[in-house]
C-alpha cells in the first residue's frame, strides 16, 4: 500500500537550535548538522518519509535556517509538484502575530492553513532531530486498524537515560495511559525492572482530533508543545496508543544527538554499524547531496593506511594512517598524520605530520603541518573547544 | 450578573451591530461595536473585553483571519462566530473559537451561547 495515496500530510519540526552541540549549530540549526562526515541530520527522516512514500512534506525551520535551506534546495528538490509532491521548508513567517513558534505544538498551528489547504485525513509529525531508519506504512496500519486519534512510536530504554524524554505507559493493547514530559522519577514498564517507554517524537494524528487539541491548547496559557501539553490533555480523552519501533522493521538503531559526547557516539555507532550492512541498504537509501566530486585518491610512496573508517568521495590521502574514522568529502590528509577516532568533514584540509585524536572537524577547516590534537587534555583545553573529551573544531576555524 | 461584562460585536452590518448592541445592553451587557476586523482589533487593544461575537464575511479583513489574530494576542478571551454561512464551521481555522452560531432572525441561541461563557 502506498501512503501517498491515502491523503497524509507530514510535518517535519525542523527548527531545532540543537544549543549543545555547539559549535557545530553556531551557523547552522540542529537538522542541518552534519552526520557520519556525509549527511546531514534531516536526511535520515526524510529519507524515511520518502522510502515509505510520504510525497507531501512541510519542514517548519526557524533559527539558523540557511543552511538548511540550501541543504534543501540543493539536495531534496526532486519531486515533481505538479503532481502534488512536495519537500517544502516553511521558515517561521510571523504569519499570524509578531511570535515566533513557542513551541512544537504552536508551530503546528501557526501552520493551521496548510491543514486547511489540504484537508488531509491523517497528519504526521516527525522531528528533524534524530537518526533512525523507519517505515512509517507499519505505524499507519496499526493507526488505521486501531482506530486511533494518535499513535506515537516508543521506545524502551534504561531508566537511567530516561529522564531526558517524555515517558509513558502503555496497557496490552496498547493504549497509553500515562505520560509525563521529563519525569524526576520515570515510571517503569510493567515486568521490568528498569526499562521504561520514551516518546521519539514520531506522531500520526487523525487530522480532526488534532485541530481540536491544537484550537484549544492555543487558547490556553501553556507551553504549547506536544510533549508537555498536547498529548497529556488527550490521554483519557482521545484514542492515544504507542506503537513498539523496537519490534519495527528498522527498530535495532535509534539515535538522540542531543549533545556533543552523543553526536559523537551516534557517529562512531553508525560507523560500528556500516560494516553489518544494517543501517544503510540498497534497499533503504538515505539520501544525501550527490556532489559531481571524483572518486577519492590515495596516494603516496608508503600509502595509506585506513581500518575501520569511510572517506567520502574527492579526498586525497597521502601516506597518512586513518583508524576508526569518518572522512568527509574532498578533504585533504598530508603526509605522515595519523588521525584516530575522529569526525572531518567536508572540505577540510590537514597537513604533514599531524597527529588528531578524539576530534570533531567541522566542514571548511584548514589545519597546518605539525599540529597535535587529542593528545594533551590540557592544552587542548587552552586552545580548542572541548566538551567532554571531545575537541570541536568549528567551521572556518583559524590555527 | 451581567454588569460588569464586555461584550466586543464585530460586524459589517450595521443592523445586525445595532441589533445586537440593543439586545446584549438589555441583558446588562456592556456592548461595543467595530464595523470591520481592523477596527476590532483595535477595540481590543484599547480596552478591555470578556466576549467577542465575530462575524466572517466582512470587507478587508474576513473573520477567520481575524481570529487567529485574536487568539494570537488575548488566548483566553472566547470568541463566538456569528455567521450567516454554516460552511465555514468546517473550516480548521475558526476551530479556536468556543463556540459557532448561525445567524437567524431569533437570537435565543446566540443568547444562550454568551451566557454559557460569561456566567
Amino acid at each position: 500500500m502506498l501512503l501517498q495515496n491515502k491523503k497524509i500530510l507530514t510535518f517535519i519540526l525542523a527548527g531545532g537550535k540543537g544549543s549543545r552541540l555547539y559549535p557545530l549549530t553556531r551557523d547552522r540549526s540542529k537538522p542541518a548538522v552534519f552526520f557520519a562526515a556525509r549527511f546531514r541530520i534531516i536526511d535520515f527522516v526524510l529519507s524515511s518519509c520518502i522510502n515509505s512514500d510520504l510525497r507531501q512534506v512541510y519542514l517548519l525551520t526557524q533559527t539558523k535556517s540557511l543552511s538548511l535551506h540550501q541543504h534543501l534546495r540543493r539536495s531534496w528538490n526532486f519531486l515533481p509538484n505538479d503532481l502534488s509532491e512536495f519537500i517544502a521548508p516553511v521558515p517561521a513567517q510571523q504569519r499570524i502575530s509578531e511570535e515566533w513558534y513557542s513551541g512544537t505544538a504552536d508551530a503546528i498551528y501557526q501552520n493551521l492553513h496548510l491543514l486547511e489547504d489540504h484537508r488531509p485525513e491523517h497528519v504526521f509529525i516527525l522531528s528533524g532531530d534524530h537518526i533512525y531508519n523507519m517505515d512509517f506504512n507499519e505505524l499507519y496500519h496499526q493507526h488505521i486498524e486501531r482506530g486511533a486519534d494518535l499513535t506515537m512510536s516508543v521506545l524502551s530504554i534504561k531508566k537511567d537515560d530516561a529522564a531526558s524524554f517524555g515517558v509513558l505507559t502503555m496497557d496490552d493493547e496498547l493504549n497509553i495511559n500515562s505520560f509525563i514530559e521529563k519525569p524526576q522519577d520515570p515510571s517503569l514498564i510493567p515486568g521490568e525492572t528498569d526499562e521504561c517507554s520514551i516518546n521519539m517524537g514520531i506522531y500520526l494524528f487523525k487530522t480532526d482530533s488534532l485541530v481540536r487539541m491544537l484550537a484549544r491548547d492555543a487558547r490556553q496559557m501553556t507551553a504549547h508543545d506536544f510533549g508537555k501539553d498536547i498529548i497529556p490533555a488527550m490521554i483519557g480523552e482521545y484514542r492515544v496508543n504507542g506503537f513498539s519501533f523496537k519490534h519495527s522493521r528498522f527498530g535495532h538503531y535509534w539515535r538522540d544527538v542531543g549533545t556533543i559526547r552523543s553526536y559523537y557516539n551516534a557517529n562512531m555507532d553508525f560507523l560500528s554499524q556500516l560494516g553489518d550492512r544494517v543501517v544503510c541498504t540498497s534497499e533503504w537509501p538515505i539520501k544525501t547531496l550527490g556532489a559531481p566530486s571524483p572518486v577519492s585518491y590515495f596516494g603516496g610512496s608508503k600509502g595509506v593506511s585506513l581500518t575501520n573508517s569511510t572517506v567520502d568521495l574527492g579526498s586525497h590521502l597521502y601516506n597518512c594512517r586513518i583508524h576508526n574514522s569518518l572522512i568527509g568529502r574532498g578533504v585533504t590528509v598530508g603526509n605522515d598524520t595519523l588521525i584516530e577516532d575522529s569526525i572531518i568533514m567536508t572540505n577540510s584540509s590537514i597537513g604533514r605530520n599531524c597527529i588528531i585524536r578524539n576530534a570533531i572537524f567541522d566542514k571548511d577547516v584548514i589545519v597546518p603541518d605539525n599540529v597535535q590534537i587529542g593528545c594533551d587534555p590540557k592544552k587542548d583545553q587552552e586552545q580548542f573547544f572541548v566538551s567532554d573529551g571531545i575537541v570541536v573544531i568549528p567551521k572556518d576555524y583559524l590555527f | 450578573m451581567t454588569d460588569d461584562k464586555k461584550i466586543l460585536v464585530i460586524d459589517d452590518d450595521v443592523h445586525m451591530r445595532e441589533l445586537l448592541k440593543l439586545e446584549f445592553s438589555d441583558l446588562g451587557y456592556k456592548v461595543t461595536t467595530a464595523e470591520n476586523a481592523f477596527k476590532g482589533l483595535q477595540c481590543l487593544k484599547d480596552e478591555i473585553a470578556d466576549l467577542v461575537i465575530l462575524d466572517i464575511k466582512m470587507p478587508g479583513m474576513n473573520g477567520i483571519e481575524a481570529l487567529e489574530k485574536i487568539v494570537s494576542i488575548k488566548r483566553e478571551l472566547p470568541v463566538i462566530i456569528h455567521s450567516a454561512y454554516s460552511h465555514f464551521r468546517e473550516n480548521y481555522l475558526t476551530w479556536s473559537a468556543v463556540a459557532y452560531v448561525i445567524k437567524s432572525g431569533n437570537l435565543e441561541e446566540l443568547i444562550q451561547t454568551v451566557n454559557s461563557h460569561l456566567s
